[in-house]
């Protein structure tokens, strides 16, 4: 590469230089001339806007005014649920009594207790028979009736299957549960001792998806609160699902259910 | 133009109409007709009652493992249903209590017993890799003799599962309602700086991991075959969707190539939802188990969680900007509570009917439970002030809640029952993403 052809010829770089020279010179030049004028430009003020006048036509405002409120509320999730405690339940009995009059009238129904048994306590829930009596049901001598069924049942029985028995057993109270859950006796509205005895029954027609679809109340307690309490409830209740059957034994739970609303465990003050 | 006379095509749709009815009418379903007298009339007071059951689970003295095992494994059960008053050990009548000695039903009666369970187990003395175990069940207002009895013979590797079966069975002849321990749980935990997929019986018997320790695996849940699926993300790739098979992983061919955030199935398993990531947000799919068909469901920008009820309903979280926070939609409509974060819905199968239950963020970076009906009515706090509660999950058999807190300082998983609403600590495991699921039904000779 060294001897090799050049790339800018001599008279090339010749004309170049000239050229540089001329163009610094011409630029020192002007400089020098512009500082040497005396032309002077004076700057103008700028002109103030015209006022032009308007006509303002008011209008009314197509936004909806605000509602008064106040500030935002906070959402709050309920408290955490409890579960109720049980109540126990005491059976109705009578203890002999020195102050009990000397009429007929006098005598109790309710079946007598023993000389040495507890009271039950002022508040206590006295029904005429407990819930889950666990005793054993006497059904007399052992049965010679032919076909199926257990020496250990009773007259009046008629399941069969015992397991099936016991799961109809639960799913009642769990449907008695659910009915107790939503009604509440008038308390307030009846007096206590009448309202005790009052109920009355009602067919409650179920769904195929286990919700009431309508209710028939049978007859009448004798007392128009109470029936309209019945009757409130059970509008109430209608649409709502009932808790589902055991999936061992699906068809426990027929097209038709008969709660009997009874103002036995109102708790009258 | 008519070419066919009218007549002509009436009168063939009318014998084709009365050919087939017959046939369709063979072809439905046809329910057994209900006892309609089965209930009878029952007396509503407006009180609250309630009767727990006591029953006795008769001790055993065998030196013999397996009875050992399925006599405290139906015990433990048992006592965590939280459903009976189970009379002590210690209170036992005496008397022999080995594998055919008869049981002393007046002597517990005596202890106030309603019903008595009676399971043991022992070693077949010509195969001694095989246990006979024996269950029975007495209700004493019937009398004397068992309403429940079944002997297996089972392969000892198994003992403890059919004792689980036991139970099951067991609780369905006491309730109508077969039990729901014969179950496994799926979630995910951590492992180092990665999340492991793990896998533990219902009762926290054999706890193992079973995702690879080389990638954070989420979201787990139960499929087809009692095969775990999950989703895997290795270096910060998008998270891909696995299906876990005989101990061996292979991925599922899905139509996305963004991250898969979770997947869930319907009860019989012939249905797949995943959560999708898109460009903006994430959507719900759904399709077949192999990944194969799967359409657009949800409605909202994000969509993650999916969850399918025991009827069908697909619940998921959704949310977007505009909705503010992120709530549980069931079938597309919004049933949580607007206000609060909603997070990790499940369906439990209850006695009651279906309940819808997931946690909800409160004050303090908290989370607390809430059961509401299926369709989000009737809200109910289960917890509170306990801590931070997640990742609810069901018992197949609606009966119990399993779910992570942090309660006491005790963090683990916990057991509520959805009966007694007694909450008890399971294991001090703790993690994300928890899934409870029955196990394959056994071959027919080993079913209780």
């Amino acid at each position: 590469m060294g001897g090799g052809t050049r790339t800018f010829a001599p008279g090339e770089v010749l004309i170049a230089g000239l050229l540089a020279v001329v163009v610094e010179t011409g630029f020192f030049l002007l400089l020098g001339f512009a500082g040497t004028s005396r032309l002077h430009i004076k700057a103008r003020d700028k002109a103030p806007p015209r006022e032009i006048p308007i006509a303002v036509q008011p209008v009314i405002d197509p936004l909806p005014l605000l509602k008064l409120g106040s500030k935002k509320v906070k959402a709050k999730l309920p408290d955490m649920w409890k579960k109720q405690a049980p109540v126990k339940q005491y059976e109705e009995k009578s203890a002999p009594s020195p102050d009990a009059k000397q009429t007929p009238d006098a005598i109790t129904s309710a079946p007598v207790a023993t000389a040495d048994a507890e009271a039950p306590p002022p508040d206590a829930e006295v029904v005429k028979k407990v819930d889950e009596n666990l005793q054993p049901i006497d059904a007399g001598p052992t049965p010679t009736i032919p076909g199926e069924g257990s020496p250990n049942g009773v007259k009046q029985g008629t399941e069969t299957d015992p397991l099936k028995a016991r799961a109809v057993s639960m799913y009642t109270m769990k449907i008695l549960g659910w009915f107790n859950a939503r009604f509440r006796p008038p308390v307030g509205q009846i007096p206590c001792d009448e309202l005790k005895k009052l109920s009355v029954g009602v067919a409650a027609n179920v769904g195929g998806d286990r919700s009431v679809s309508g209710f028939t109340i049978n007859g009448s307690s004798g007392n128009p609160v109470f029936d309209a309490k019945v009757r409130s409830t059970m509008q109430s209740i209608v649409g709502q699902q009932l808790p589902p059957p055991p999936p061992l034994y699906p068809d426990i739970l027929g097209s038709t259910v008969h709660p009997r609303f009874s103002g036995a465990g109102a708790k009258c003050r | 133009m008519q070419v066919i006379p009218k007549f002509l095509v009436r009168g063939v749709a009318l014998a084709l109409a009365l050919a087939l009815a017959p046939v369709v009418a063979l072809a439905q379903e046809k329910k057994p007709p209900a006892d309609e007298s089965a209930l009878g009339e029952f007396v509503v007071t407006g009180t609250a009652h309630e009767h727990v059951t006591r029953l006795a689970i008769l001790p055993s003295l065998s030196p013999d493992m397996a009875d050992v095992v399925v006599r405290g494994v139906v015990r433990r059960d048992f006592q965590l249903t939280g459903m009976f008053d189970l009379i002590a050990d210690k209170k036992a009548p005496e008397g022999l209590y080995g594998f055919n000695d008869p049981v002393d039903v007046d002597a517990w009666k005596k202890l106030g017993a309603e019903v008595i369970v009676k399971v043991a187990a022992r070693a077949v003395p010509k195969d001694k890799t095989k246990v006979e175990v024996h269950g029975l069940c007495y209700f004493l207002n019937v009398g004397k003799d068992p309403v429940y009895q079944k002997t297996l013979v089972v392969d000892r590797s198994i003992a403890r599962v059919t004792a689980h079966r036991i139970t099951d069975a067991l609780l369905g002849a006491i309730t109508g309602r077969p039990g729901g321990f014969a179950s496994h749980f799926t979630f995910s935990g951590k492992w180092g700086t990665n999340r492991r997929i793990f896998s533990m019986d219902s009762d926290g018997n054999d706890l193992k991991p079973v995702s690879s320790p080389d990638v954070t695996a989420i979201a787990p849940t139960w499929g087809p075959g009692a095969d775990i699926f999950y989703t895997v993300s290795k270096n910060y790739a998008p998270f891909k969707l696995m299906q876990l098979s005989g101990g061996t992983p292979k991925a599922i061919k899905v139509p996305f190539r963004t991250s898969i955030y979770s997947v869930d199935f319907n009860k019989d398993k012939t249905k797949m939802a995943i959560a999708v990531a898109g460009k903006l947000g994430s959507a719900i799919y759904v399709g077949n188990p192999d990944g194969s068909g799967m359409k657009k469901v949800s409605t909202t920008p994000l969509a993650t969680h999916p969850v399918w009820s025991p009827s069908g309903k697909l619940a998921w979280i959704g949310g977007g900007a505009r909705n503010g926070t992120q709530r549980v939609y069931v079938d597309g409509k919004a049933i949580s509570p607007a206000g609060f974060t909603a997070a990790a819905p499940t369906f439990c199968d209850t006695a009651d009917g279906i309940r819808l239950v997931y946690a909800v963020e409160v004050r303090g970076n908290r989370q607390e439970l809430v059961m509401s009906s299926e369709r989000g009515g009737g809200i109910a706090r289960l917890t509170q002030h306990q801590g931070s509660n997640s990742y609810p999950a069901c018992s197949p058999d609606g009966r119990m809640l399993a779910f992570f807190s942090t309660r006491g300082g005790k963090k683990g998983m916990y057991f509520m029952s959805l009966k007694r609403w007694k909450t008890q600590l399971l294991t001090r495991q703790y993690g994300q993403s928890l899934r409870w699921d029955a196990l394959p039904p056994p071959p027919k000779s080993e079913q209780p």
